[in-house]
């Protein structure tokens, strides 16, 4: 792990998934109090193409079950915070929003985009664009509002609802979510709880692969001049594994604080 | 032949019999004008209805022998007709008259083999 340049980083806890693999590895109970973790390798200044990649940087964690955030000054010090509400959250929003009894389904119209089959060789997707097939849909498909999974038909989306409803259904309990969870976090951690004196926010957690949910922080962080991205830990991994990867190098230096 | 000037969903179907009936009444519930014909021996479900698809104007045609049923589309190659069924009853057969004139209109079908969720 020596290879990479580690920057130091503290993210508060609540990001659970991170912390099983590490049990197993260290064949012994990760105590939960653990504060100071690392981020390895994380290469902003690959992520974002800028220089000085420490100073000023907030990693912005966006989870499951919470939103973390840590600011890391020009001298090292690093502030936290932990605020409740992430990509679980989004799921209840869709489901209870819709009355669905399925939760398999409202975490499909999360995690997918939407599109309405036209006819059986053209769907419509929600940016109003068509896409053909060569080989014709099914005619279970056939008019009906469904989820794409890597551009083809992945599930018929519940209810009577329009592709224009769903989506703004599940943008709004994104937005509700993670735009207000984000800038809630930044503004905590900080100098001065001011957003415009940041530069650099890189985003970390499953959350942030989704397919717009780091476009419409990107939107909303316009007011304030500073620039998103993703990370990419270990420059291999993407923004997933951010808490368990600086939890292992954090043992790996210091074991005693584990 | 095209089968009429005006726009309609074709029909073949072995008529005077109930399950015909129910069909074209599934079409006048949902609007669709649809012109009947008789066949009484049809050898090829799917190559009559994507006949019959290509003859209408609206570019859909249903085939239906006993209870084998078969809808068309006209865009579609013949050999892969759009929806193949069996018609169990003359509920069904309504509803499958009435998937035949949902086609033309863009919404989604009822018949119970594709159970969906919207109606």
């Amino acid at each position: 792990m020596g290879v990479f340049t580690p920057v130091e980083a503290l993210l508060a806890l609540g990001t659970l998934p991170g912390l099983e693999p590490l049990d197993r590895l260290v064949g012994g109970p990760v105590v939960a109090a653990l504060l100071q973790v690392r981020v390895a390798g994380f290469g902003p200044e690959r992520a974002l193409g800028v220089g000085d990649p420490v100073a000023l940087a907030v990693l912005l964690d966006l989870g499951g079950g919470s939103t973390d955030a840590a600011y890391v000054n020009a001298s090292g010090e690093v502030h936290t915070v932990h605020v409740a509400g992430a990509g679980e959250l989004v799921t209840h929003l869709i489901q209870s929003e819709l009355g669905l009894d399925d939760q398999e389904a409202a975490e499909n119209l999360k995690r997918y985009p939407l599109a309405k089959v036209e006819s059986p060789f053209q769907i419509r997707l929600e940016d109003g664009s068509v896409r053909f097939f060569p080989e014709p849909l099914p005619a279970e498909l056939f008019a009906r509002v469904v989820t794409l999974d890597g551009g083809c038909p992945s599930a018929v989306a519940p209810g009577p609802h329009s592709v224009e409803h769903l989506r703004q259904v599940r943008r709004e309990a994104k937005r509700k979510v993670f735009v207000v969870n984000a800038l809630r976090a930044l503004e905590q951690v900080a100098p001065g709880n001011n957003l415009r004196l940041l530069e650099f926010v890189v985003l970390l957690g499953g959350s942030a692969l989704d397919f717009e949910i780091p476009e419409m922080i990107s939107a909303a962080s316009a007011e304030y001049g500073f620039v998103c991205g993703a990370g990419n830990i270990r420059n291999l991994e993407g923004p997933r594994n951010a808490v368990a990867t600086g939890l292992v190098m954090a043992f790996g230096e210091a074991p005693h604080a584990i | 032949m095209p089968f009429d000037d005006c726009p309609a969903v074709g029909l073949l179907l072995n008529t005077a019999t109930a399950e015909a009936e129910a069909v074209a009444a599934g079409l006048e519930e949902e609007g669709i004008p649809f012109v009947l014909e008789r066949a009484d021996e049809v050898s090829d479900l799917a190559s009559a209805a994507h006949d019959a698809a290509v003859r209408s104007r609206l570019g859909v045609g249903l085939a239906m022998q006993g209870p084998h049923a078969c809808l068309h589309l006209k865009t579609l190659p013949p050999e892969r007709p759009f929806l193949r069924c069996t018609v169990a009853d003359v509920e069904e057969a309504r509803l499958l008259g009435g998937d035949a004139a949902r086609v033309v209109k863009g919404l989604p079908l009822r018949f119970p083999s594709l159970g969906g969720h919207n109606k």
